[in-house]
């Protein structure tokens, strides 16, 4: 009895040690993770969205694949994390001992300026010089934080509308230029039993893409520079105006689906590929999945947003995301080789045709293989200057505390309990809260 | 002498035995001493656990509550009260409260009074029962997301099919997103939480049936007293512990409800189904306000222990006063 109750005794005790050395990590293990493995080679750990359908994703890796190929020393160890995942993620590992040494991120001052704030990121400046990275001005001031240039800008991308070519045809329709041929488009499509627009916000984003989108046409790209940069004010005429204009109209009007902030994104692409809406407001990161969901059974269009009344057409553009390094990297050389991989010309080339994945740099796509559609729009983009000047995609050059009433606020706009000037009114008190506390961009 | 031997050997035996009572309680508190380090021994993982991962997150939380901090750098600004005294501005905070506050009414009665209407009918079914507790359980054994998924899809506006059996009976004029309007989104999250729970309720409810005394039932039934004469006086009082224990689970749940609102409504449409543990979490975590989201939590904590200990003494108020 004695002897059975001491071995229990002991037992607990092993417990309790193995417990606590599980509880405080241990000892004398080896690493396993980042710098040289047990082969001699270089591990470089890369964190990333998946893309937008397994398939992609399969091709993404398959480019990954290719670098390791090519520098049989490097292993890259790339990790998918979920877009909603990544803050949390992002923000946990780059304090910890093995932080992802490649990560790619969203650029605004919400996101990877708040990793800069905090000095979490490697500071790419001598890497660009080192390597002649040849990326556009513009793409460069989205990641340069408090004068360091701390990331490398990824997809560039555009909001604009795909639309049913095919139903359009049948209608005798041609890309509408101002709004009033737009609505007019509308009103026939919804007399013939369809949803003219395809679009849910229940995941409250995609309003802020409508809003973008509306914003910059009325006030195009300086105007918008005001507001960001100056004194201009979220609750100016033009941009109540917008909202009406995207927001109260369009619902009143019948174009989007009833019921609109109960419809997810995926839902409202799939009445576009189903159909039953002829356009979809949305970005160019879907040309793939558009490619891939509607196959050969309509062919697929793209148009920015017509001219608000007399005003331009400005169709929000920027960068899906960038790459970025962190400060704490154990292997800098190899992850640079990794970040210069991505940057290469095959690589780029391949990406684009493969994701079709825009490169914030210029790229030579002649003897590409590129479909119409995505032809459509590197046209597009390609010929955005002067009149046609890019705006913005508002929720990426603002604070998440903005953007989290741009996007409440939205939703209640879209079902009528809050009207186009108390949304203004609130998105300005937020931007100047934002303001008041340092959080918004510095002016390029 | 003999006497005299027998009363000075009586002392002594006396003394003797005094001496071994002495000698044993020596060693039986030796024993209880030994029986009590291993007692502690075998208790001290599950409180270093419960200290590391509990208690350990918990101080932190309230100490991040006296700060600006954001979550990410390394400096943590000590801002005093002033994040609690924010609260008092912030009708968002409110309006989240005010959802907590059905979200506790609702969703601790309405699974207890299913619960206990179930748990009270297998009691007394014969045949099937195993086969229904097993049905109604499942719920609460599938995942929060996977739940909160299907009724998304229930509740879909395009091909969900509340709205499909609504139309199919003539009731289309009650067809509607379910989760996108304002005056249904929380009532539709509620009802998706409540189906998740009952089983939970009816399981536990239904095991403390099982110690309840038949023979005051039947002598109730003999006395006249009806079916819900005999759960009101005397089943329901049989149970009573088990069923303070449910309904102070599901009520400590509605403070700390997140999973549900998250995946279903994300708080909206605008903040119609927002609640107080989403409110914080997407404070601290979404736009880096931990000092904030870390408050949040703390008032969370005391709301929810003043309403738990307030209702367990309320209960036993009720029951010493018969």
């Amino acid at each position: 009895m004695a002897s059975s109750k001491r071995t229990i005794t002991l037992l607990a005790g092993a417990l309790l040690v193995a417990l606590t050395a599980a509880c405080t990590g241990g000892g004398g293990g080896g690493e396993t993770e980042g710098g040289a493995d047990s082969g001699g080679k270089t591990t470089v750990t890369f964190f990333v969205a998946p893309a937008e359908t397994p398939e992609l994703d399969r091709e993404a890796q398959a480019l990954v694949d290719k670098f390791e190929q090519q520098n049989p020393d490097i292993n890259v160890e790339r990790e998918t994390i979920a877009a909603e995942d990544q803050r949390t993620v992002i923000q946990t590992r780059l304090r910890s001992d093995n932080p992802p040494d490649l990560f790619g991120y969203d650029t605004g001052p919400g996101f990877a300026g708040v990793l800069a704030k905090a000095d979490l990121l490697y500071d790419l400046g001598p890497a660009y010089k080192q390597y002649g990275w040849d990326i556009y001005d513009w793409a460069k001031q989205r990641v340069t934080y408090d004068g360091v240039l701390s990331g490398v800008p990824g997809s560039v991308e555009e909001l604009g509308v795909y639309y049913n070519k095919d139903l359009f045809d049948q209608k005798g329709f041609a890309e509408p230029e101002t709004l009033d041929e737009l609505k007019e488009m509308a009103d026939e499509f919804k007399a013939d039993g369809l949803i003219p627009f395809a679009f849910g916000d229940q995941e409250q984003w995609p309003a802020g893409h409508i809003f973008s989108i509306g914003v910059s046409n009325m006030l195009g790209p300086e105007g918008l520079d005001n507001i960001l940069y100056g004194n201009g004010k979220w609750n100016d005429p033009e941009v109540v105006e917008a909202i009406e204009v995207m927001f109260t109209d369009m619902v009143e009007a019948g174009y989007y689906p009833e019921d609109v902030n109960a419809i997810t994104y995926e839902d409202s692409n799939a009445l576009f590929y189903s159909g039953q809406a002829p356009m979809n407001i949305t970005g160019t990161w879907l040309v793939s999945e558009v490619r891939q969901e509607v196959g050969d059974r309509f062919e697929v269009g793209f148009f920015p947003f017509p001219a608000i009344d007399d005003t331009g057409i400005h169709p929000p553009g920027g960068l899906g995301g960038g790459l970025f390094v962190a400060k704490n990297t154990d292997e800098p050389e190899a992850t640079l080789k990794l970040l210069d991989y991505f940057l290469s010309e095959p690589f780029l080339q391949a990406n684009l045709e493969l994701t079709n994945t825009i490169p914030a740099l210029p790229l030579e796509t002649e003897g590409l293989e590129i479909t119409p559609l995505f032809q459509e729009i590197l046209n597009d983009l390609s010929q955005s200057s002067g009149e046609t000047a890019f705006g913005y995609n508002i929720d990426v050059l603002t604070p998440q505390g903005f953007n989290d009433v741009m996007f409440d606020g939205f939703q209640e706009v879209l079902n009528g309990s809050r009207t186009p000037q108390e949304q203004a009114d609130a998105l300005q008190e937020a931007w100047a809260k934002a303001k008041a506390a340092g959080e918004v961009l510095e002016a390029p | 002498m003999a006497r005299t031997s027998d009363v000075a050997a009586k002392p002594a035996a006396a003394g003797s035995a005094a001496a071994r009572a002495g000698r044993r309680a020596g060693r039986s508190t030796t024993i209880r001493g030994t029986e009590v380090r291993t007692a502690y021994l075998f208790v001290l993982p599950a409180l270093l656990v419960y200290a590391l991962f509990m208690l350990f997150p918990f101080v932190t939380s309230i100490y991040y509550s006296f700060t600006s901090w954001d979550g990410v750098s390394l400096d943590l600004p000590f801002v005093g009260f002033e994040n609690y005294t924010s609260m008092f501005d912030d009708g968002e905070l409110f309006g989240a409260f005010r959802n907590n506050l059905v979200w506790i009414v609702v969703g601790t009665i309405a699974p207890v009074a299913i619960g206990l209407t179930l748990a009270l009918m297998l009691w007394t079914q014969k045949v099937g029962s195993l086969a229904f507790r097993t049905l109604y359980f499942l719920p609460y054994i599938t995942p929060v997301v996977i739940i909160g998924i299907v009724w998304g899809w229930i509740y879909n506006p395009l091909f969900g099919g509340l709205n499909k059996l609504l139309e199919f009976i003539g009731l289309d004029s009650l067809t509607r997103g379910w989760l996108g309007d304002p005056g249904t989104a929380l009532a539709a999250v509620l009802v998706a939480a409540v189906w998740g729970a009952f089983g939970f309720v009816t399981l536990l409810l239904f095991a403390g049936l099982q110690s309840v005394d038949l023979s005051l039932v039947e002598a109730a039934a003999i006395d006249g007293a009806n079916w819900w004469q005999r759960a009101r006086h005397v089943i329901i009082p049989e149970i009573a512990p088990v069923l303070t224990l449910v309904t102070a689970i599901t009520l400590i749940g509605g403070f700390a409800v997140v999973d549900f609102v998250l995946i279903m409504t994300g708080g909206g449409p605008g903040t119609a189904s927002q609640v107080l543990g989403l409110y914080a979490y997407k404070n601290g975590f979404q736009i880096n306000k931990v000092g904030y989201g870390a408050a949040v939590s703390t008032v969370i904590t005391i709301l929810t222990l003043v309403a738990a200990i307030a209702f367990v003494r309320l209960r036993e108020r009720g029951r010493d006063g018969g």
